[in-house]
């Protein structure tokens, strides 16, 4: 193959990974395995742990024990600089409140990192930005600054952005909580397409219907411990555990 | 009944003396050798000089208590104006200009102009040769004295200082070409100075009197017939010869001086010359460097106030200790203290370490420019530091899973929005630090406010200078407000949410 293919998804490994706020263990030896071009939903009760786990995968947070890897390379407790810088170019992230840059337009804020941190030139990273804004339809917004959009919108910038760097696996943390039903709708459904790309996605939750339909698999995750992991039907529709009946029963009834 | 009257005398006296409350005597004693001044003495300090000699001599004459109030030299008239106190005698040389607005008894001594240089320089001989050599000279003296409106008149760069200590000591640090003040003070001061040197015989005489307000023609005459009486029996002279003052021009002179012809210095200014059109161009002179002084202070506050602050929020603790420690030392002392030590202070401290010319590198504009931008680099500091914290930690971490490391953060995302959010109250300090440099003028830098309060003590036209300086203030310090207020809205309607 001479020509470019679009990055394709790496594999994440994650193992005993055990992570405590003082005396509270929030993470307390999580395993997961999440094969390369699937998409993983995190679910689970408030204070499981879902989002901590995340922000571990995000190199957001360090860990006390354990190991996470991203195909051959390994983050581990303590000192990760060499990997971290590896896993910042390969790894992008969606936040809850988008945290978008407000001194920025759209446009700005996707083109923001290729040109920056990949060193574009200028044209070049706005070609690319504005690719990514038409690709979440965002581009009849390019020069409006974020202040200017609604929830939706912004999340949909935010989705552009993270893709900007052409990362290899993206983390969603839990992205629809902030908004309403229709726009809802509207960011999950960029957030398929993006999926059918061929990305690793891990993504926190609370859409346990669209986690059923959406994702590949699905980890319940509960007092720090992975409670039940396994196809997302499967674990939604006939969960083995009690603590998985518990909290599938509270939210969907 | 022999016995009675001697006590009905004295009970007569004690009533009329407590009826007449003692005269108010406006005077400046701080550097104010040999007229009036503070030596130590046995217990504390006394205040010695020719002149409060003089007064006790008056006390007697006049029978009644003369009261020191310490006033400064150059609001002497204005304050007598007022009636803060009763007489002003504090080698108030009689002009024309003075004239007008207080009356003047006899004189109680003919003073003449002495110029001072530093040893062994021999530049020139005396004033008329620095006048043909160096007619751009900067020449030392006090504000508000005859010797400045002399300078002033001749064009040369004039450095007007509220004490005469102050110009002695910066003609020693090699700040100024030559110092021409009053023969009692170059005596007092610059004679005992080994570090200088007179140049050429005093000259431009004119005459001391008491001034006494305008309405107070009955204290006047009983001031003239008190000093009289010391002229004819001698006293006054014992007095000035006691101090080093008596000199053949005394003698020559003294007696025969009350007449107000030949004494040149006193010549009027005339009403007409201290119109809008003379003294707008000077006003203008010193809005400029009040312009000059802000702009350049309040970069050095913006740039240093920038690194106090993110020293203090990523610095490690000890190193960000020491932003504390500056923001808190900074804030805590006034800006006239520390405009003092870096323009008297810093000198005098790098000469005793063997660094010479420090002096003359300091000049007014550089201690102002760096006092002022320490002092407001501590509440920039302080703005900029609420300012970055008030960013949210999910910008860093954003940015961080962009790739973005934590100096491209810093400049290029938080920054600007910190930026943003410090501009109202940084044009607000700018506004402040404007109104600020005015204190420059105590280290004899001519910026608005000093150049005003030459022209209304020269031209007693207060109120009308006053005005004209208001209104430039004004005029620059407006159009700030609106620019802050325009780009507050500016950013707003792009970005508030």
């Amino acid at each position: 193959m001479t020509t470019e293919s679009p990055p394709a998804g790496i594999g994440i490994g994650v193992n005993g990974l055990a992570k405590n706020y003082g005396t509270r263990k929030v993470l307390n030896g999580v395993s997961l395995d999440i094969p390369a071009g699937t998409t993983m939903a995190l679910i689970g009760p408030s204070g499981g742990g879902k989002s901590t786990l995340l922000r571990c995968l995000a190199g957001l947070e360090s860990f006390q024990d354990g190991s996470v890897a991203f195909g051959d390379k390994t983050l581990v407790s303590g000192a990760n600089h060499g990997a971290l810088a590896w896993l910042r170019s390969r790894v992008g992230m969606i936040f809850q409140d988008y945290q978008l840059f407000p001194h920025l337009s759209a446009l700005g804020n996707v083109a923001a990192a290729p040109r920056w941190v990949g060193g574009l030139g200028a044209a070049e990273a706005r070609d690319r930005a504005m690719a990514l804004l038409r690709k979440v339809g965002m581009d009849g917004h390019a020069s409006a600054y974020p202040a200017k959009l609604s929830g939706g919108q912004k999340q949909r910038v935010a989705i552009a952005r993270a893709l900007a760097m052409g990362p290899r696996v993206l983390l969603c943390d839990e992205i629809t909580a902030a908004l309403d039903p229709e726009t809802k709708s509207d960011v999950l459904g960029v957030l398929e397409e993006i999926r059918s790309d061929g990305l690793t996605i891990v993504m926190v939750t609370h859409e346990i219907g669209f986690a059923r339909r959406a994702a590949d698999r699905v980890a319940l995750l509960a007092d720090g411990q992975v409670a039940e992991c396994g196809h997302a039907r499967e674990v939604i529709d006939n969960p083995a555990s009690s603590r998985a009946i518990r909290f599938l029963a509270k939210v969907m009834g | 009944m022999a016995g009675v009257w001697p006590f009905a005398v004295l009970m007569a006296s004690c009533a009329l003396s407590a009826g007449e409350a003692p005269l108010r005597w406006g005077c400046d004693e701080e550097g104010g050798a040999p007229y009036c001044f503070k030596r130590q003495a046995a217990r504390g300090f006394e205040r010695v000089g020719f002149e409060v000699e003089i007064v006790q001599e008056l006390e007697k004459r006049l029978g009644r208590a003369i009261e020191f109030t310490q006033y400064p030299f150059d609001n002497l008239v204005p304050g007598l104006r007022k009636k803060d106190f009763d007489l002003a005698m504090n080698g108030l040389e009689v002009t024309a200009d003075r004239r007008r607005e207080v009356s003047f008894t006899r004189p109680y001594y003919l003073y003449r102009q002495q110029l001072v240089v530093r040893k062994g320089e021999a530049r020139f001989a005396d004033y008329e040769a620095m006048r043909r050599t160096l007619p751009r000279a900067r020449v030392g003296t006090m504000d508000g004295t005859a010797a400045e409106r002399l300078l002033a008149s001749a064009g040369f760069e004039v450095a007007g200082y509220p004490a005469p200590t102050e110009a002695y000591r910066d003609l020693g640090l090699g700040r100024l070409d030559a110092v021409l003040l009053d023969l009692p003070m170059a005596i007092s001061y610059a004679g005992k100075d080994p570090a200088l040197e007179f140049a050429g015989a005093p000259f431009a005489p004119g005459r001391y009197a008491i001034a006494v307000h305008p309405d107070a023609a009955d204290l006047r005459l009983r001031l003239n017939k008190a000093l009289d009486g010391m002229i004819s029996d001698g006293s006054l002279r014992a007095i000035l010869e006691r101090w080093g003052l008596w000199d053949g021009f005394q003698e020559a002179h003294l007696k025969g001086s009350t007449s107000e012809a030949s004494w040149e210095l006193e010549a009027d200014t005339g009403e007409g010359e201290w119109a809008l059109s003379r003294y707008l161009p000077l006003l203008l002179e010193g809005a400029l460097v009040t312009v000059q002084l802000t702009a350049c202070s309040f970069a050095l506050a913006m740039s240093l106030g920038l690194l106090v602050a993110i020293t203090r929020l990523y610095a490690p603790p000890p190193v960000a200790a020491l932003a504390i420690a500056y923001v808190e030392f900074f804030r805590g002392i006034p800006v006239l203290l520390l405009l003092f030590f870096l323009y008297f202070g810093l000198p005098a401290m790098a000469e005793g370490a063997g660094w010479n010319g420090v002096g003359e590198w300091i000049t007014p504009f550089v201690a102002a420019t760096v006092g002022l931008g320490l002092n407001y680099a501590a509440y920039e500091a302080e703005i900029y530091r609420a300012s970055l914290q008030a960013v949210p930690r999910g910008q860093w971490e954003a940015a961080t899973c962009l790739g973005m490391s934590r100096r491209l953060t810093f400049t290029h995302v938080v920054l600007p929005q910190a930026l943003r959010t410090a501009l109202p109250p940084m044009t607000g300090d700018l506004v402040a630090l404007f109104k600020d440099t005015s204190i420059a003028s105590a280290i004899a830098l001519v910026e608005l406010n000093k150049q005003y309060q030459i022209l209304a003590k020269s031209s007693l036209k207060f109120v009308e200078i006053g005005l004209a300086t208001a209104v430039l203030y004004l005029a620059l310090s407006l159009p700030l407000g609106y620019l802050s207020r325009w780009l507050e809205q500016a950013w707003s309607r792009d970005h508030d949410d």
